[in-house]
């Protein structure tokens, strides 16, 4: 059954959370769970409403995923409402995308000069740098000479240098912190943590939405046992799953293990094999781990039969054996891959609003992901989102006008 | 902990996503985990369903919750974790089936497993494939989701406990038409090896059988047994006359699960 797949299929996984100590690792092209997100060039968006009962929507996840040959810098951010009645309804999630064109190569030169004078209040700290210590995490740390006798290093960053060939290379190290510059130190430490953009990305707290919407009542639910359901949360304030990140890894099929026998089954076959319904049939070759089986259709009058679970839900099954095999995974992205899929897909297109073209699978949010995600301000609260999956379909041109940000197709699959 | 100085070019990031033919690189720095493959991925269970959730949390205390909701198990460590130790699980019949494909006949094998405790639920699965391994494995996650609660009776006098089926009950499939009639204490399980195997691990103790068609092909046969047995908790016999009050889901919460899974059924709002 084994079928094939997509070679670039990748999955995240739940990682750690994100504590005091790494939140400055965290920025737009930061993959992670939770949290309040990271918008391009700090432009903060208003933030999102249910639309069907108007509560302010939490961000799920937050996906860094620029496209291939592209410059552009692509974030996806995931947005559902928390609110009980609105679990499961493709309205209430939202997918919301962001990019921005990598500007670091321009940008470099004329920061650089930027940091110049603004490093002359730290001009002290670099004036016994000469050079030696911080050439050993890269191969050559570029630095400028200030005529003053600074010497300023610039924390390689960008395609000069060839090591990385790949575009995201050019992307993340906007040096828009003055004090990005102050020693290498400091640079090894960024490298530890993979943050060199240091923007330190503001929490956003109820605060700011005093002036958010107060909602009269949320809407009717559709069947009586879903009066009885979760307590809904207060809408008017604002809620914030707690943040993690996510690790990402290639899909992998262990196509190894099919020809396999475990202890258990060979026991059991030799026990089948003692006993009176097969005694003759299988002969198995414990050192090499072979079983052969004799007898033929023609006797047995058996056929090939499918095997559909008892619970009846063939398309379930297949995605929770496929899921199974990559146990914990919690985003599948595989753009232009096919989506694993709880029920079937109507058939019709989907087109992209803006400019027409058909629109592509790119990734889904995958079960696995309920179980990390907790209320920030209520962490005993055990249920705080529900889906089976949830599936975004994109634009395969990231068409883009003047807001600063897109809409992308959602469907939301329940178990 | 400076552990890819190439990967220090990016925001974040523990490999990440992009565009095909991007390099996931597959490094991450988390917790040195198995990714889900081998070993000691298998031990620790993350649930996938809603209901799997529920049972792992803990807010769910029997098997017997589910089946009187009629909740669909789609995962089958549930059922590992109520009743997994007690489980024993036996291949009934492995064969090789062909199918004919243009270039040749294609070899397949097919694999029934019985699965059961010897008191109070059985299961079945049959699963078809090239590898013997793979499907027995395959039949066995099966038998798990299949699993039933059997309910037991007496023949006679109300002594002792439970030791044969309530009343007499039928099972189809196919051809094969497979009939279990209670019996007295001690008759022991009077019918062909592959009911006698089921009916042992189903936890019957005494029960007369009589089947009828063509009881030569395994398969039917194991699931026309298999049917009959699930059948007696179907059967409403005199002693459940009485009117009980609906009992309430076990949590409210969880109600609205029970509404989805209605719905499918097609019950709802009538």
């Amino acid at each position: 059954m084994a079928r094939q797949f997509e070679p670039y299929v990748l999955l995240g996984f739940a990682d750690e959370r994100v504590v005091e100590r790494t939140r400055s690792a965290v920025n737009f092209t930061t993959n992670k769970i939770g949290g309040t997100p990271d918008w391009h060039q700090d432009k903060d968006l208003p933030l999102t409403k249910c639309k069907l009962c108007g509560t302010n929507q939490t961000l799920v996840v937050q996906i860094f995923a620029p496209l291939d040959g592209s410059e552009y810098l692509r974030t996806l951010y995931f947005f559902a409402c928390p609110q009980p009645q609105c679990w499961n309804r493709p309205e209430s999630w939202m997918c919301i995308r962001q990019q921005t064109l990598s500007q670091t190569k321009p940008e470099k030169l004329s920061g650089a000069a930027q940091t110049a004078t603004i490093s002359s209040t730290s001009w002290a700290d670099d004036a016994d740098n000469w050079g030696t210590d911080s050439d050993d995490d890269e191969k050559s740390v570029p630095s400028i000479d200030q005529e003053n006798g600074n010497v300023i290093f610039q924390i390689p960053q960008n395609a000069p240098e060839g090591s990385d060939t790949d575009d995201e290379s050019s992307s993340v190290e906007e040096l828009s912190d003055p004090n990005a510059n102050s020693g290498g130190a400091e640079g090894a430490f960024a490298i530890e943590f993979n943050s060199k953009c240091s923007v330190a990305t503001a929490e956003i707290e109820t605060g700011d939405e005093s002036d958010i919407v107060s909602i009269d009542t949320p809407t009717q639910p559709r069947q009586m046992a879903e009066i009885f359901s979760y307590a809904p949360l207060p809408p008017h304030a604002h809620h914030e799953f707690a943040c993690s990140f996510i690790s990402v890894a290639e899909e992998k099929f262990d196509t190894q293990r099919g020809a396999k026998i475990t202890e258990h089954e060979l026991s059991l076959l030799q026990a089948y094999q003692q006993s009176e319904l097969g005694g003759g049939d299988v002969q198995i070759d414990v050192r090499k781990m072979k079983v052969e089986v004799a007898g033929g259709a023609e006797t047995t009058g058996e056929q090939y039969e499918q095997d559909l679970p008892s619970h009846g839900d063939a398309y379930a099954h297949r995605f929770l054996s496929r899921l199974k095999q990559n146990s914990g995974q919690v985003i599948r992205y595989g753009l232009g891959a096919d989506p694993m899929l709880l029920k079937p897909l109507s058939k019709q297109k989907m087109r992209c609003t803006h400019c027409g073209s058909d629109l592509v699978f790119e990734m889904q949010l995958m079960p696995p992901l309920l179980n990390s995600l907790s209320l920030l301000h209520d962490a005993e609260r055990k249920d705080v989102l529900d889906f089976g999956t949830v599936i975004v379909f994109t634009c395969p041109s990231a068409c883009w006008d003047q807001r600063g940000f897109q809409e992308e197709r959602l469907v939301v699959q329940a178990e | 902990m400076a552990d890819n100085a190439a990967a220090g070019g990016r925001g974040g990031f523990r490999g990440g996503f992009g565009g095909r033919g991007r390099g996931g690189r597959p490094r991450g720095r988390g917790r040195g985990r198995g990714r889900g493959r081998g070993k000691e991925a298998e031990k620790e269970w993350v649930p996938v369903t809603k209901l799997g959730r529920l049972v792992r949390d803990g807010k769910i205390r029997s098997l017997e919750e589910i089946y009187l909701f009629s909740l669909p198990i789609k995962e089958y460590e549930i059922i590992d974790f109520f009743i997994g130790s007690q489980l024993k699980d036996e291949v009934l019949k492995i064969m090789p089936v062909q199918k004919q494909t243009r270039a040749g006949q294609r070899t397949r094998f097919k694999a029934f497993v019985a699965i059961g405790d010897s008191n109070g639920h059985i299961g079945l699965g049959v699963k078809c494939s090239k590898e013997v391994a793979t499907a027995i494995r395959g039949a066995i996650i099966l038998a798990k989701l299949s699993v039933v609660p059997v309910r037991r009776g007496y023949w006679g006098n109300k002594i002792g406990k439970p030791h044969t089926v309530p009343c007499k009950v039928t099972g189809k499939c196919g051809s094969v038409l497979v009939r279990l009639i209670p019996a007295p204490r001690g008759t022991g399980i009077v019918s062909a090896p592959v009911p006698k195997k089921l009916l042992n691990m189903a936890g019957i103790e005494d029960c007369y059988t009589s089947a009828r068609g063509s009881t030569g092909t395994l398969g039917n046969f194991a699931k026309a047994t298999y049917t009959a047995i699930g059948k007696t908790y179907a059967y409403l016999t005199p002693d459940l006359w009485k009117e009980m009050p609906l009992a309430t889901a076990p949590y409210h919460e969880y109600a609205d699960y029970l509404a989805k899974n209605h719905r499918v059924v097609g019950t709802g709002l009538q």
